[in-house]
């Protein structure tokens, strides 16, 4: 019947221990969670094309834009989520040289190349900093491109739209103003789309590289 | 409400960005001359300092859909077309046998021939090249030639030479003695296709037309033979 009892007895303190545990973790959570930080940045983006994008458009763009969302998991690191924007043009009045086998050939008239490019990516930062101070982060993306490639030839338009595996790599800096959690964001970013198909040229390798220099603002703030 | 207004900033920046894009594909405000497209093609391994002579066939042929009749089309500018390839192929140090003084003892070295295609998404299959070309009595003077012959475009692929919906101009050089007689075909010295927007003032067509067919000449040095 002790024994019954000291068993009892024993099972409750591990139930009221448990029950302990579950509260202060649970208390540890919410607290940690509903002081997280959270921010979201909208960047204006300006692409300097690289690699095959640009033999295909050589000017630089001041066409694009970047809105992202970042949940801190710990002081220093957070993850998220961003889209973004960037368009490439270019009007080419270049001839363009045809080499197959059997014939040769030129065709000249007004070409306008387009670049459309889509990235949507899950990301990752590590900062040097603290909130409400200037930070330096470093970081990156990693998601899917996607890609709208077009040629515009006198009255012809040719297109090429593909889904890409991507990745970015990233650094910038926050500079915080006003009550400290508003701030200017400025990252430089390389962004990568692995080829998934032809281009409209049927080149077998259709992967796009471009840098871009984001400007903007970033908002902090804590749930 | 201090969450609302950076929402609200946020918003319009976004809005400003978008807005300042203007859309996926800025046309450049293109004119009317700025869709005039010149292509032109030739034979790999052709030397073209071998011809001396050439005949220009007196007619620009019309390729036409079925059922549309060839007398209906425009014929404002052929006989300016005819003077501008002509003119063209002479400055390059070629000398002109007339069609009318083509017989066995003086055949050219080469052919021209000038086509136009004016309708919508027409397709000109080299099927029907004889059709088109085979009136011309110097092929006579040459073994094999006959009716469902083709001229022979690897430059276009699929047997088809292209699908206009605008105005489109076709010059052709043909050397008689290249021939596939297999395949009942005779192989393209060199081509040109030229390919604009036919809504403009006839005066502007004339020009546009001058400039195209000496474009054609201009980016095919290869002919020269002087």
């Amino acid at each position: 019947m002790l024994e019954y009892k000291i068993n009892i007895e024993k099972k409750n303190w591990i139930y009221r221990m448990k029950t302990k545990i579950l509260i202060i973790s649970f208390c540890l959570f919410t607290a940690s969670a509903f002081s997280q930080e959270f921010i979201s940045d909208f960047t204006w983006n300006f692409g300097f094309t690289a690699d095959k994008l640009s033999e295909y458009i050589p000017n630089n763009s001041y066409k694009g834009f970047g809105i992202e969302g970042r949940r801190f998991f710990d002081k220093n690191i957070s993850g998220g989520l961003s889209f973004g924007w960037n368009i490439f043009d270019q009007r080419i009045a270049e001839p363009i040289i045809i080499d197959e086998e059997g014939f040769s050939g030129t065709i000249s008239g007004t070409q306008i190349r387009y670049v459309n490019a889509f990235p949507i990516l899950a990301n990752a930062h590590y900062y040097l900093g603290k909130r409400k101070d200037f930070r330096f982060f470093l970081g990156g993306g990693v998601g899917v491109y996607y890609i709208l490639q077009r040629l515009d030839l006198g009255v012809w338009s040719l297109e090429s739209n593909n889904w890409h595996f991507g990745l970015a790599p990233e650094a910038g800096f926050l500079i915080p103003f006003g009550d400290g959690e508003s701030n200017i964001i400025v990252t430089g970013k390389y962004n990568h789309a692995f080829s998934s198909g032809k281009t409209i040229g049927g080149n077998e390798d259709n992967s796009y590289s471009y840098w871009s220099l984001n400007f903007g603002f970033a908002f902090s703030s804590r749930f | 409400m201090k969450k609302l207004l950076k929402w609200l900033f946020q918003a319009s920046i976004l809005s400003i960005l978008i807005l300042s894009l203007n859309s996926c594909y800025n046309d450049y405000g293109l004119t009317t001359q700025d869709y005039d497209l010149v292509s032109t093609f030739f034979k790999k391994g052709v030397d073209f300092k071998k011809f001396q002579s050439f005949t220009l066939l007196d007619t620009v042929m019309r390729v036409t859909n079925d059922g549309e009749d060839p007398d209906d089309v425009d014929t404002r500018f052929d006989k300016q077309i005819l003077d501008d390839v002509k003119r063209n192929i002479k400055n390059y140090g070629y000398t002109e046998i007339k069609q009318e003084d083509v017989d066995s003892t003086n055949l050219p070295d080469v052919v021209l021939l000038v086509s136009s295609v004016s309708s919508t998404n027409y397709a000109y299959s080299p099927g029907y090249w004889w059709g088109y070309w085979g009136w011309y009595p110097g092929w006579g003077y040459y073994p094999g030639y006959g009716p469902g012959w083709g001229g022979y475009y690897p430059w276009y692929p699929g047997g088809t030479v292209y699908s206009y919906s605008t105005g489109s101009i076709f010059i052709e050089m043909v050397d008689p003695t290249d021939i596939d007689v297999d395949n009942r075909r005779v192989n393209l010295q060199w081509g040109a296709g030229i390919n604009g927007l036919t809504d403009d003032s006839s005066q502007n067509l004339s020009r546009r037309i001058k400039e195209a067919i000496d474009q054609s000449f201009k980016q095919s040095p290869y002919l020269n033979i002087n």
